[in-house]
């Protein structure tokens, strides 16, 4: 057998750094803010509670800075969930799909449609507020390949997931007894 | 078929044997359990009355358990029905186990000591599912348990007819391969070799951990501390630099022992088997393990070679194979004391030579070099400020040898860091002191992701992460534009190969 090992020129492959990314549904950005404010809440209700239970409900000057050190980080962490919704986003092609997040960290996972083997939409108390619901994609990764797209409408979340079983499902017929243990375990 | 005298449609029990094996399970967990106690019981000053009663308790606790591992014997059955196997245990609560034989991934089988003296195995089933709970045979006779797999592997042959090959990864017996031949083969000698260039300071760390555990458990039981005060070299800096080489000495002395029989013990006689499509590695002296690699299902192979196991050309080959997180440890295959050419033999089955011919290897951005020497020079700087401020000799020494370490550590991490992309695999190289080596094929990619810290996006660099079935490599620190060339590209074969990874 001969063996040709011929590069393939890399600079006329389909690119992904100039896809569009598509931004998630505007009150998404309502849901992660929400989010962390009753995260912090509950975080104050707590302290306070126990502060002042366990000091015979006086208030002092280390109460106060406490409490203040709280509401800071609840203030800058609201702050970098709304300027993180900005970098989030999704972009679908017709093989792979692609999320980007993270305001100071920057990542961006691209999943191919073979590789996936189990997806499913989710919808929290808050998402289902705003009408919003969220695509999990799992592969045989493990949880590091695995990915989340929140802020989804409703509709769009559930039509994208049968778009991905379908297209991961065209391409692995003929393994799909293999899958099949996977398909079976998560659904 | 000539193994028709058992029928597994009925329930059926282990072999008597079974019992003993159980006792011997109960026996150790007691022990486990109870020695640190016992130790207490014996040199705790204030409790040494119990001593009796203790006596009493164990002699209670070991006649309690035999009977229960009798009882435990006759309440546990196993069969197939409905193309599923099932194990129904349990005394006060009962429990029923079940799995679909075409879920069974593989069929490993053990020994222990009292297996192998009772002429019996464990068997271990595994599906591809994460769950968690042990699906195992604890005590079967070797023509049983043969009977059994075979069974499972012609049962799953009719349901999966497509797949013929699947069947060879349900066998880990090497008689049934009649094609197997021995690749690896550790001697006495060898053997000596793998503990001489063990990880003797993890060997150390251990046995430091260790005392220091028995030493908290004496203290919580009310040991006199004071009463052995006068026994005890005082430990502290003012003891000198010749104090701290006698006792650095002492440690990697026994450091030394500790890893030269836990070698001895654990890969004695280890064999590897070139089986039909898969490999076969069996070793141990007192709990003998046999595991089977189908090629198929190898995600990624590596080497590892530390500094001791370079001096001697030796090398720990890693296979690694597509399993589910919770029992990702047991799936990778460790073949200690390869020399280069058997590394490259075994290497050889998964990636014929063509492959692994490399276009070019590249480096690493010099960044990666200036930010790791950035955030742990500090520290190391200040270390030796203090030590000198504080004018011992001792101390003054060890940090500016810590920092010597930990520098040259960062530069060779850096000068070693190189990968290889073609296109059929992507090959990492890494280490300091020692060296590493991981090799996977394109098409076992299962994502891609890269990642940029703040600093790495102004300097338009960045992580490239590859993630397989059994863990992921990651390549730091390279240009953004060659990260992305490179995402494109991997995507592009995994996405246009039809190949099956697993």
């Amino acid at each position: 057998m001969s063996f040709v090992n011929e590069e393939i020129d890399i600079n006329h492959l389909p690119k992904v750094d100039t896809l569009e990314i598509k931004g998630l549904e505007r009150n998404y950005i309502l849901v992660s803010i929400f989010g962390t404010l009753l995260f912090f809440l509950i975080a104050v209700v707590a302290f306070v509670s126990i502060y002042l239970m366990s000091n015979s409900f006086k208030v002092d000057i280390v109460f106060w800075s406490i409490l203040g050190v709280i509401l800071l980080i609840a203030g800058v962490a609201t702050l970098l969930s709304y300027l993180g919704f900005k970098i989030k986003g999704y972009s679908v092609r017709e093989k792979d799909i692609h999320y980007r997040k993270g305001l100071l960290f920057r990542s961006m996972i691209s999943i191919p449609f073979n590789r996936i083997q189990h997806c499913e939409v989710s919808e929290s108390f808050l998402d289902r507020m705003f009408d919003l619901a969220k695509l999990k994609i799992y592969t045989a990764g493990g949880s590091n390949s695995d990915l989340v797209i929140p802020g989804l409408p409703k509709e769009s979340a559930h039509e994208l997931r049968a778009m991905i079983l379908s297209r991961s499902e065209t391409k692995e017929k003929e393994i799909v007894s293999e899958i099949q243990p996977f398909f079976d375990e998560q659904e | 078929m000539s193994r028709n005298e058992f029928d597994f449609s009925v329930p059926r029990r282990q072999s008597k044997f079974a019992i003993l094996q159980i006792i011997y399970k109960y026996y150790r967990i007691i022990l486990r359990q109870i020695w640190p106690f016992a130790i207490i019981f014996i040199f705790g000053g204030k409790a040494r009355g119990g001593l009796t009663y203790l006596l009493y308790f164990i002699i209670g606790v070991a006649i309690f358990s035999m009977i229960w591992a009798v009882v435990a014997y006759f309440k546990f059955y196993y069969y197939i029905s409905d193309g599923e196997l099932v194990i129904e245990k349990g005394l006060v609560q009962k429990d029923k186990l079940s799995i679909p034989i075409e879920r069974i991934q593989t069929v490993n089988q053990e020994q222990n000591i009292i297996h192998r003296l009772c002429n019996i195995v464990k068997l271990q089933i595994d599906t591809a599912g994460s769950s968690k709970e042990e699906f195992s045979l604890d005590a079967l006779s070797l023509e049983e348990a043969s009977a059994l797999r075979e069974l499972v592997l012609s049962q799953k042959r009719t349901i999966e007819k497509k797949e013929v090959e699947i069947n060879s990864e349900l066998d880990g017996e090497i008689k049934t391969y009649p094609s197997s031949k021995t690749i690896h083969n550790v001697g006495i000698i060898q053997l000596l070799k793998i503990g001489l260039t063990e990880n003797h300071l993890r060997s150390g760390g251990l046995i430091f951990v260790f005392f220091f555990w028995i030493y908290n458990q004496l203290e919580d039981a009310g040991l006199d501390e004071e009463l052995y005060e006068n026994y005890i070299p005082e430990l502290s800096w003012n003891m000198g630099l010749y104090g701290i080489l006698v006792f650095l000495g002492l440690f990697f002395a026994v450091a030394f022992i500790v890893s030269m029989v836990r070698s001895f013990l654990q890969y004695f006689n280890l064999k590897l088997k070139r089986i039909d499509k898969g490999f076969n590695l069996e070793y141990g002296l007192l709990n003998r393990s046999i595991s089977s690699a189908l090629d198929r299902k190898v995600q990624m192979v590596s080497w590892s070679s530390n500094f001791l196991q370079k001096k001697i050309n030796y090398r720990d080959i890693y296979i690694k194979q597509a399993a589910s997180e919770s029992i990702n440890l047991k799936k990778s295959m460790k073949i200690p004391g390869c020399n280069p050419e058997q590394a490259d033999h075994i290497f050889s089955y998964f990636f014929p030579e063509h492959q692994l011919e490399s276009l070019k290897s590249s480096g690493v951005n010099k960044y990666y070099l200036y930010r790791k020497l950035l955030y742990i020079s500090p520290v190391l700087i200040i270390l030796i400020g203090a030590a000198i401020y504080l004018q011992k000799l001792a101390f003054i020494l060890l940090s500016i040898v810590l920092a010597i370490y930990v520098w040259s550590n960062i530069y060779l991490s850096y000068k070693k860091m190189r990968y290889t992309i073609n296109n059929k695999i992507i090959k990492i190289n890494k280490g300091s002191f020692g060296d590493v080596q991981s090799i996977i094929a394109n098409y076992k990619i299962q994502a891609v992701s890269l990642k940029q810290t703040p600093f790495q996006r102004r300097k338009d660099i960045a992580n490239l992460k590859l993630m397989t079935a059994s863990g992921g490599i990651t390549i730091p620190y390279i240009d953004l534009h060659l990260a992305e060339k490179y995402r494109d590209y991997l995507l592009y074969k995994v996405e246009s190969s039809s190949e099956n990874w697993m």
